[in-house]
């Protein structure tokens, strides 16, 4: 049994200040200070990280953290694009499959506003395929073309995609790490300027600095000592990373895969999951995981989204991105599926503050997903 | 017989109007209209050249016969607007149009008649027998520094012409090419814009190389101006072809259906091509063309031509598909413009 | 990055076989924000084609009226630039598309 025994985040958001190294180095140390751990206690690190090439010239982060840490660990670095972080906490929880009695930490983060807007769009286009860069296809305008067969199809308005980011905002407002901590309204949202029609500024998230580590532990003098969660389930599914290949279009395969293998390894249903961080790296994202895992039938998500049906003040039993999302917490995106596994732990020990929900949740689902759908990670942990 | 056997054409869809640029300068429109005989001229997009202009004049014809793909010998282009110094177009286009790679091929320059001067050489392959078809092609992006005079009439549009030895539409009966050293308009290497020598282009230029051309070939041919009903002069504005047609002593009938510079300005190396073009759509079997293209620097190429029955098979249509145009302003042609080489 | 002449000589082999193809809009967007290869172009247009054979691309749409833009419009495969690069880079030429004309 593996379980999350802590969690620690920085703000998120243009932190001009701090480099790339400063943050990791700021979750690695906060967490152990937490925790009353040393260093030497940490049998391996995990480090999930998209843009440390592209965005920084940086690679062999492992040797920056064993630098900055005065350490001789082993580190393994991944990158899945915006599931880098999810991807860290899944390598982390099959290590630990494989050695028993070990800590380790999965930490994730990323340095955005060093480089111009038309040199982290480029950087973050390495996420879609080469013939999509080619023609001038950004990373939002993928997910334009995901949201222009969806709205066409179910016949939704760009009113249904607000909705989500609506509703995000006001879970941001009681995160304080948050990037963005104001309320918007569905008018702020289609009144924004477009990025990739008919996805505007308001319907996609930040370009964040940021890092979050969780601390996981199969220990079990440690685990008893501390507020912990079960990692119930850990999947992962891949996909085409061209749009164009995909089967439908309507859904993210990987999605459905990975939430399928994690219900079954889990021996749970949606039913048992009441709270959730979902992948909203743009508005249309949310409605496609609430459907790809399950929760709502396809076609249904533009109506449920403009229902506000997962808003914490809903009175309804699932609960999605108290964190604010992708949308209002920030995307630094090596650190999200860090922070979404790290949320759900808040809230499943009742340490969320004032976004705690209230029904008192035993199981939670975190949803990361790599590029335009290539990588899904799926993980739900329980109390 | 040898002469041309298939013929396409490109004209970019948006125009630009006399009106607008002159009111851009602050000139006044109707005498500059009026001047110079151009309404309007036709303008590549932003993401056009004269690349991609050459490959969709001559595209049809391959995909009208595919065997061409591996029976053309020889592949050469004529511009001024070539958007390398050094790297052949003619073969990108001959990539593009899925030719085999056994061919001779290059790209030529000599102003206006780069491409007709390269007609006259593939003529001679042909003849020959050194190769089987030619394929020669003229196209231009034309451009000018702004506020100059030659922005009025510098336009977009690519021909492409197959020459070979069966089922000819076009019998070429005889050709002469009149050239000396004189230096009326030129574009340094490197430079964007050419330059012009102003009234100096007419007659010691235009005028004289052209009725020397012409002259020289109804000559040596023993044919004679009534022998032929129609002409095609280069068309660097809307009077020179006409003037030009006077002196050699034919009549506005003769120029009528090859005189399109008003709605589509000069395409410099494939001014005088689209006017044959545009006749090709009214002649009729048997008739007898006189063309003579003019090239700065300078020289003119004169052919005679003779329609065949062929025409009927292979008769385009020319002003049905100009007539599909988009008006543009004059700060979208400077986007345009911003990239022709 | 610079323009790879290997790049690019691979990917006109494959943009060749397309060329003339008619195929049908499955989706399209309007790029406002873009890297710095198109950030002059902007506002610009991308469609996903899906050609008779089932086959499937992305291009830039060209020369059409907004009406043209819409899913299920059929287009058809032209050759133009792409992007701006530097004065003395290799032009790079690929597939765009525009509104299939009923009466070619």
């Amino acid at each position: 049994m593996n379980s999350i025994i802590g969690y620690y985040s920085t703000q998120f958001g243009e932190l001009w200040d701090r480099s790339l190294d400063e943050l990791l180095l700021e979750v690695f140390n906060s967490i152990l200070i937490e925790h009353a751990l040393e260093k030497e206690q940490i049998d391996a690190i995990f480090l999930g990280n998209m843009l440390g090439g592209t965005a920084g010239n940086s690679l062999l982060l492992e040797a920056h953290m064993a630098e900055l840490l005065g350490i001789h660990t082993p580190i393994y670095r991944v990158e899945a694009a915006c599931a880098s972080g999810g991807m860290a906490v899944q390598m982390a929880h099959e290590y630990l499959l494989a050695h028993p009695e070990s800590t380790v930490i999965a930490l994730g983060g990323e340095k955005m506003t060093d480089i111009s807007a038309e040199q982290i769009t480029q950087a973050l286009a390495s996420a879609a395929s080469p013939l999509e860069q080619s023609v001038g296809l950004t990373f939002p305008g993928v997910y334009a073309l995901l949201a222009q067969i969806y709205l066409h199809t179910y016949h939704y308005t760009e009113e249904h995609l607000a909705a989500i980011s609506v509703k995000n905002h006001s879970h941001g407002v009681l995160n304080e790490k948050a990037h963005f901590r104001r309320y918007v309204t569905v008018d702020d949202v289609l009144d924004s300027p477009y990025i990739a029609y008919p996805l505007k500024v308001l319907d996609s998230s930040p370009i964040s600095d940021g890092a979050a580590a969780v601390l996981l532990s199969n220990k079990s003098s440690l685990v008893k000592a501390s507020k912990a969660v079960t990692i119930r389930a850990s999947e992962v599914a891949t996909d085409t990373i061209s749009l164009a290949k995909r089967g439908k279009l309507d859904e993210l395969v990987a999605t459905v895969i990975a939430g399928k293998k994690a219900f079954k390894a889990s021996g749970l249903t949606q039913k048992n999951i009441h709270v959730m961080e979902v992948h909203d790296c743009f508005s249309i994202g949310e409605i496609l995981a609430l459907e790809d895992l399950g929760f709502w039938e396809k076609g249904q998500g533009g109506s449920q989204a403009k229902d506000m049906v997962t808003h914490i003040d809903s009175g309804n039993h699932l609960i999605v991105n108290t964190s604010g999302g992708l949308k209002a917490a920030g995307h630094p995106v090596g650190g999200t599926g860090i922070k979404q596994i790290g949320e759900i732990y808040l809230q499943l020990t009742g340490q969320a503050g004032k976004r705690q929900v209230k029904i008192n949740p035993v199981c939670g689902l975190a949803h990361n997903v790599g590029g335009s759908g290539g990588v899904a990670v799926v993980t739900i942990l329980s109390i | 017989m040898i002469g041309i056997v298939d013929y396409g054409f490109y004209i970019p869809k948006y125009r630009i109007k006399t009106k607008v640029i002159a009111n851009q300068w602050g000139k006044c429109a109707d005498k500059v209209e009026r001047s110079l005989r151009i309404t309007e001229k036709a303008v590549a997009g932003k993401d056009e050249d004269m690349c991609t202009m050459a490959y969709e004049a001559a595209s049809p014809l391959i995909a009208s016969d595919p065997s061409l793909k591996k029976s053309i010998g020889a592949v050469f282009i004529g511009s001024e607007t070539f958007p390398y110094a050094v790297k052949p177009t003619s073969v990108i286009l001959a990539s593009m149009l899925n030719l085999s790679n056994n061919y001779l091929s290059y790209d030529t320059q000599f102003a206006c008649k780069a491409a007709t001067g390269a007609l006259i050489s593939a003529y001679a392959l042909v003849k020959s027998g050194e190769v089987t078809h030619a394929l020669v092609s003229g196209s231009d992006k034309a451009n000018a520094r702004p506020g100059d005079a030659l922005e009025y009439s510098a336009g977009s549009g690519a021909t492409a012409w197959i020459l070979g030895q069966e089922k000819v539409v076009l019998e070429i009966k005889g050709w002469h090419s009149y050239t000396s050293e004189t230096p009326d308009f030129w574009r340094r290497t490197g430079t964007p814009f050419p330059r012009h020598a102003g009234r100096f282009t007419g007659m010691p230029a235009y005028f004289t190389h052209i009725i020397q051309a012409v002259t020289r070939l109804l000559d040596k041919t023993n044919i004679k101006v009534d022998d032929i009903s129609r002409v095609v002069f280069h068309m660097p504005n809307g009077t020179f072809p006409i003037k030009v047609a006077k002196k050699l002593g034919f009549s506005n009938q003769h120029i009528k259906d090859s005189y399109i510079v008003p709605q589509l300005g000069n395409s410099y190396s494939t001014s005088a091509f689209m006017g044959l073009v545009a006749t090709l759509e009214r002649a009729q079997k048997d008739e007898v063309i006189l063309f003579a293209s003019y090239g700065s620097g300078a020289g003119s190429d004169a052919i005679l031509f003779r329609v065949t029955s062929e025409i009927e098979t292979k008769r385009k249509k020319f002003r049905d598909m100009i007539s599909r145009k988009e008006y543009i302003d004059y700060n979208t042609y400077a986007k345009y413009m911003e990239v022709t080489t | 990055m610079k323009q790879s002449p290997a790049f690019l000589w691979r990917k006109q082999t494959d943009d060749k076989k397309l060329l003339g193809k008619t195929g049908v809009i499955l989706s399209w967007t309007e790029i406002s924000v873009a890297p710095p290869k198109f950030a002059s172009s902007t506002p610009y247009t991308v469609v996903l084609v899906e050609f008779a054979s089932g086959e499937r691309t992305y291009g830039q749409l060209v020369d059409f009226q907004e009406t043209d833009r819409v899913i299920g419009a059929k287009v058809s495969a032209v050759y133009r630039r792409y992007g701006v690069v530097a004065k003395e880079d290799l032009i790079e030429y690929g597939i765009k598309f525009k509104p299939s004309l009923c009466t070619q």
